[in-house]
This record gives C-alpha cells, sequence and structure tokens, in this order.
C-alpha cells in the first residue's frame, strides 16, 4: 500500500493520541470522516496499523512489583530447549511464586537470548536468577532491575515513515 | 489507582480506542465513570499516553540493535543518559540497575545506519561498555514493557 499525505497525518495525530476522533482529524484535512475511516481500515488491514495501546514514561506499575531485564548465553544447540524451559517456566517450576516470565527472545551476540522476567518478591528475584545461572544450557547471565523506561514512538516512527513515503514518490 | 482503574487501563492497553462505553458495559459501570476515572489517571499522571501501534516492517524498519550499557562511574548516569535520549533511531531506552545501567533499542532501515549509530554512542563520555546485540524485526513479537507491570496481576 502506498502511503500519501492523508495517511501520515492519520498516523502522526494517532501517534499523539490514540483517542483522537476520526471526525477531528478530517476537519483539521477538509476530508470527509467516512474517507479518513476508509484510510485507517485500510491501513489496518494492509497491516501497517497493528493495534492502539497506552504506555507511560515512567512506568505506572506497583512499586512492589518488578522486571528484571536479563541477557543470556545460551549453547546454541540448546536454544529451543532453553526457550521452552522459559516460555513454561511457571509449569517447570510451581515452587517459586510471584514470579512470570512474559518475553523470552533469541537474538544475535554475544548474548544470544533476551528474557523479560516479573517478580514481585526479593525470594522470586534471586530464585530466578540462580535457576538461570545453573540451567545447563546456559552460559552466562547478566540481570538489570528495571527503573523505568521511555518510548520513542513519535520521533523516530514517524520520521521513519515520512522518509518512506517521500522515497516512494 | 485502585482495581477499577486497573481494569480500565487493561482494557485500553489491548486496545486504547476502546469506547468509554464498551468499556463500562465490559466492567459494569457508566461510561461517565469510565470517562472520569481515565481522565483523572491521565491527570494525576501527565505520561500517560495512548499511541498506535505500527509494524515496523512495513513502515521501513528491518532491524533492531540492542545495547546493554554500563557506565564508568554511577555518577554519570544523568549526562550518558541526557546523551543516549538524543540517539538517532532511538526507539527504547531503559535505566536499570545491576549488571548494566541502561537498555538502548534503535531501530534501523538500513543495516549502514549502525555507523552512524556507532559512532554516536562511541563518543558519548563515561560509557565503559556498549554490549550490542542484534534482532530482526517479528512483526509477531510484542516489545516487553515495564507499563505491563500494572496488567499483570501475579499475586
Amino acid at each position: 500500500m502506498k502511503l500519501d499525505s492523508i495517511d501520515l497525518f492519520i498516523i502522526k495525530s494517532l501517534l499523539q493520541d490514540a483517542r483522537t476522533p476520526l471526525a477531528k482529524i478530517a476537519r483539521k484535512l477538509g476530508e470527509p470522516t467516512s474517507k479518513i475511516h476508509y484510510r485507517l481500515n485500510k491501513m489496518h488491514k494492509e497491516g501497517i496499523i497493528k493495534g492502539f495501546t497506552i504506555y507511560s514514561n515512567p512506568s505506572l506499575g506497583d512499586e512492589q512489583t518488578h522486571a528484571l531485564s536479563v541477557r543470556a548465553k545460551v549453547v546454541s544447540s540448546q536454544m529451543e530447549e532453553v526457550i521452552d524451559y522459559l516460555n513454561n517456566f511457571a509449569l517447570y517450576n510451581r515452587s517459586i511464586k510471584h514470579t512470570l516470565i512474559p518475553y523470552v527472545w533469541p537474538c544475535a551476540g554475544y548474548y544470544n537470548l533476551g528474557i523479560y522476567v516479573f517478580t514481585d518478591t526479593a525470594i522470586g528475584m534471586s530464585s530466578i536468577i540462580q535457576l538461570l545461572k545453573r540451567h545447563q544450557g546456559i552460559i552466562d547471565v547478566k540481570v538489570g532491575v528495571v527503573l523505568n523506561e521511555q518510548w520513542f514512538f513519535k520521533s523516530t516512527f514517524f520520521e521513519q515513515l515520512q522518509k518512506k513515503v517521500k522515497n516512494s514518490g | 489507582m485502585d482495581e477499577l482503574d486497573t481494569k480500565i487501563l487493561r482494557i485500553l492497553l489491548e486496545n486504547a480506542r476502546t469506547p468509554f462505553s464498551t468499556i463500562g458495559k465490559k466492567l459494569g459501570v457508566s461510561k461517565d465513570l469510565v470517562k472520569r476515572r481515565y481522565n483523572r489517571l491521565k491527570e494525576r499522571n501527565e505520561n500517560l499516553k495512548s499511541t498506535v501501534v505500527l509494524d515496523f516492517e512495513k513502515i521501513g524498519f528491518k532491524l533492531i540493535i540492542g545495547f546493554s550499557i554500563k557506565v564508568l562511574n554511577e555518577s554519570d548516569v544523568p549526562k550518558v543518559k541526557a546523551e543516549l535520549v538524543k540517539c538517532p533511531n532511538i526507539g527504547y531506552l531503559s535505566e536499570q540497575v545491576g549488571d548494566f545501567d541502561f537498555y538502548l533499542d534503535v531501530y534501523l532501515a538500513d543495516i549502514n545506519e549502525i555507523c552512524i549509530i556507532m559512532e554516536y554512542l562511541r563518543q558519548i563520555d563515561g560509557i565503559e561498555s556498549l554490549n550490542p546485540w542484534f534482532f530482526r524485526l517479528n512483526p509477531n513479537e510484542k516489545i516487553p514493557s515495564l507499563n505491563e507491570l500494572i496488567f499483570y496481576s501475579i499475586k
């Protein structure tokens, strides 16, 4: 799908505030609301837009719950087994309560696996770190407790989209 | 923030354009109450935002590089952070305590952009190591967020 300035304006408005009424976007563009609806649905159908969400810089999270950002070096031949273990962590470790591993993602580099852990106990935190370090498929582990985070959707992603539209003529 | 606020935010995390009337019906409260709670949450947290989620590959990005950054001295953290937020193509930055001090994601449309990113990061004073790692964008892969702490009931 070739994007034009109308699509860019729609995306820019929704990057700023996903709850912007389409009628408001239409008024600013001097276009009928039905056209904006159509363009939005088309971008959704084409997969350019995946959805709408909320975020906070920094997090609104409960102060007692913490996220651990873990980098692991995994033996390549055991990557699948390690990922399966982590994805089914709760099943394999019923004694460790209040700890979840929502995300695991393989990558390239010295540390070839990223792991995100949520826990709200100090025991949960140290248990998960010990388990990772003791797993036979994991050679090295580095851990950071996430304090806060920032997303840069509006600047970086919109700039990229503008470049793409410009280059496609 | 109470249970109702959490439930409202949980629905908006899945789809931030969900009408307040729909949220109200789902939670058994009035649309006006939902609207008041949402506005109150926004007033109390000016950083609460809603946004459209784009498919990064379809808008032209090919690769994410993550950097697990260690600073030389603790006292360098604020000044390093001030420089990291200006990094070209920055997508995400988190401050951490532990083996690393920051985690930075940059999004690349072209592999050659790595040179620009590395040049920028190497000139920042106070960084001990960058520890880059590469992952291909998978449209089905969720990018983890500390925000989702709100929504995991793990008790």
